[in-house]
């Protein structure tokens, strides 16, 4: 089949995000060009949004594509988001310290051979510099460690 | 003369100098490491600058932006890997004059002609300014909301490979900056029930996840670097005459043409660069040389993208318009520290106008320093292992957002943000253009509004002023030129098939 995986799927999430706009631009409260309510340029963003969509979509269905859709590895992608996300969680239950240290364990995984004794030790590194830097001289208001 | 009373007593004090250095020796810190961009390290510090006042700030992330410029070329040349976007075209000579065992040449003339190209950069943006400021004065609300598209249809349509995704880019990117309380009736907008949404998503974050995580990601995921065994003597920099010769051309040459792009929207450092390299092989009476080690195809590049920065700066400090994603990013800076750059900007913050022009002198003479005499700290940098470097980004990223508010909602939201960034690349999109449409959004909704009550809702008299007209009329010109272009090629291609008989 002739179609453009790539950019189909491109047109169909930008014109997904602008119908999306669109739509819930409505809800606000249009007004008229005289007196823009706070749904009117939402309204038309949304609009060229989604037809922008469109112009990239329907071309696409009846060719061929020149680059294959790929997204890449995704074990790095997951690596770095956990370990983002563990940051999060880290900071709210167990405090600074062990939530960049789980964030360092984490993201490092992404890489490949993993080695533990060396991430270990940045992970320790990273954690006492950053609360040195972070909380001791910037003042951030963070805590060390919660609920120890 | 402003810069002497003002500027250099701003930029001359233990605190300013150190930001100043601390500012370009990370620039280039991240412009000799390949992967991490000025933009996402500009959002990483941002967070670290709120207790500074605001001139330190300014400063220092200035400095970020052109000491990458400087750390870019010493990989290009090294390694034949860019380290930043705008030294691609250094590495094709410059590399070369590696090869042929002329490495230090190269640097010592890059770092030469970057400091020329900044010089006149810097130097157009102190004669411009004023006379521009003075312009913009005149300036009403549909003037405003013209050059925002002009800047943003530019944007898209030049720095993307294809320019209706990079409009696209731009459209969702004013659609995010609709998030949030609107100025006019505060009426909170697509806040999704969280109230952490009424004021907008942080511009912070935004950059943070589109740039940061997703360059962290993809510079995981790429192949380990080539290491450079060489040593750079700092004897072997001494340029003979032929090489002095050759460069005083296209350095200046280049420094007009960065100049140049510098200022439009859109374009930047990383462009210039190539029309440098197009125009002085263009114009050499030797073009064979070019790509074997030519020096004119390495101090032309590097001296437009160094002019290019600081022209950069003339509409974003005087119009508060930024042309290029890293100056949207930069506003977004000065805004938090409660800065509204604009034709009143050197008027009202005298001391952040030209204490940031003063401090440009002196980070780039630090910058030759830095270049020069300790080029070999950056040589072994080069070969510094990256997989202990990305986790102490991302908690850094971690750090820097949540300490914005404080809240883990922005945890999440960074994320999300991350993740949709992700698959952007994938489908062909550039993100740069999103981050000027969501930081411009909000001013060109304002202006718009104002417009369209003064011509009581008339579209139409927004052409009738004169700049207004001028400035939409090239907007809509720039589109349909792409538009007669794209049709061609695709006409092109179906001709192509035809004959071909597939």
């Amino acid at each position: 089949m002739n179609i453009d995986l790539r950019d189909v799927c491109a047109g169909v999430l930008v014109a997904a995000i602008g119908l999306f706009f669109f739509i819930g631009a409505f809800r606000y409260g249009i007004g008229d060009a005289r007196e823009m309510g706070p749904g009117y340029f939402p309204m038309i963003l949304g609009a060229g949004t989604t037809l922008m969509g469109v112009v990239i979509m329907v071309p696409a269905l009846w060719r061929q594509g020149q680059v294959r859709l790929s997204f890449g590895a995704l074990r790095p992608l997951a690596a770095v988001l956990l370990a983002v996300a563990a940051f999060g969680i880290g900071l709210r239950w167990l405090g600074l310290v062990p939530a960049i240290f789980a964030t360092v364990l984490i993201s490092a995984l992404g890489h490949r051979p993993y080695r533990l004794a060396p991430t270990a030790l940045l992970a320790v590194c990273t954690a006492v510099a950053a609360w040195l830097l972070f909380v001791v001289g910037l003042g951030l208001p963070m805590v060390a460690f919660r609920g120890l | 003369m402003e810069l002497f009373t003002i500027g250099f007593p701003t930029a001359f004090g233990l605190e300013p100098i150190l930001y100043c250095l601390l500012g370009v020796t990370l620039g280039t810190l991240i412009g000799v490491l390949p992967g991490i961009g000025p933009l996402a390290t500009i959002a990483i510090l941002l967070p670290t600058t709120f207790g500074m006042p605001p001139e330190h700030a300014l400063i220092m992330l200035a400095g970020v932006y052109y000491g990458c410029q400087y750390g870019g070329s010493i990989t290009a040349i090294l390694i034949n890997l860019p380290g930043e976007a705008s030294s691609v075209v250094t590495t094709l000579d410059g590399y070369q004059m590696t090869r042929q065992g002329r490495a230090g040449v190269a640097l010592f003339m890059s770092t030469m002609s970057s400091l020329i190209g900044s010089v006149i950069g810097i130097l157009i943006l102190m004669i411009l300014s004023p006379p521009l400021a003075k312009v913009v004065l005149t300036f009403g609300p549909s003037e405003y909301f013209a050059v925002m598209v002009l800047g943003l249809i530019a944007a898209a349509s030049i720095s993307s490979t294809s320019a209706t995704k990079g409009l696209a880019m731009v459209m969702v990117g004013l659609l995010l900056g609709c998030i949030g309380i609107e100025l006019n009736t505060g009426v909170a907008r697509f806040y999704f029930g969280q109230y952490q949404l009424y004021e907008g998503i942080d511009v912070v974050i935004l950059a943070m996840g589109l740039f940061g995580i997703t360059e962290i990601v993809h510079s995981i995921d790429s192949p380990e670097m080539r290491a450079f065994t060489g040593k750079v003597a700092l004897s072997s920099m001494l340029p003979s005459w032929t090489d002095i010769r050759r460069s005083v051309g296209p350095t200046l040459r280049g420094s007009g043409i960065g100049a140049f792009f510098g200022v439009l929207p859109g374009t930047g450092p990383m462009l210039s660069s190539f029309f440098s390299y197009l125009a002085e092989k263009r114009l050499s009476k030797t073009p064979e040389r070019f790509g074997k080690g030519a020096i004119e195809g390495v101090v032309g590049p590097e001296a437009a993208n160094n002019a290019a920065v600081p022209t950069a700066f003339i509409p974003m400090l005087n119009m508060g318009i930024p042309g290029t994603a890293t100056m949207a990013v930069m506003l977004g800076a000065l805004m938090m520290h409660g800065i509204t750059p604009g034709p009143l900007m050197m008027h009202d913050h005298p001391s952040v106008f030209w204490g940031l022009i003063a401090s440009f002198w002196i980070g780039n003479l630090m910058l030759v320093v830095l270049n020069v005499p300790l080029i070999g700290i950056w040589v072994r940098l080069i070969t510094s292992p990256y997989h202990l470097l990305s986790p102490v980004i991302v908690v850094l990223i971690c750090v820097g957002v949540y300490s914005i508010h404080n809240d883990l909602f922005d945890i999440g939201l960074v994320i999300a943000i991350g993740l949709f960034g992700y698959v952007l690349r994938p489908l062909g999109f550039e993100p740069a253009p999103l981050i000027l449409g969501f930081i411009l959004g909000p001013m060109m909704e304002v202006n718009l509004r104002r417009a369209l009550l003064l011509s009581n809702g008339d579209y139409l008299a927004l052409f009738e002023r004169p700049v207004s007209g001028a400035v939409l009329s090239i907007a809509i010109l720039i589109i349909l030129w792409r538009m007669v272009a794209a049709l061609r090629g695709t006409l092109q291609r179906q001709a192509q098939r035809t004959t071909t008989g597939v």
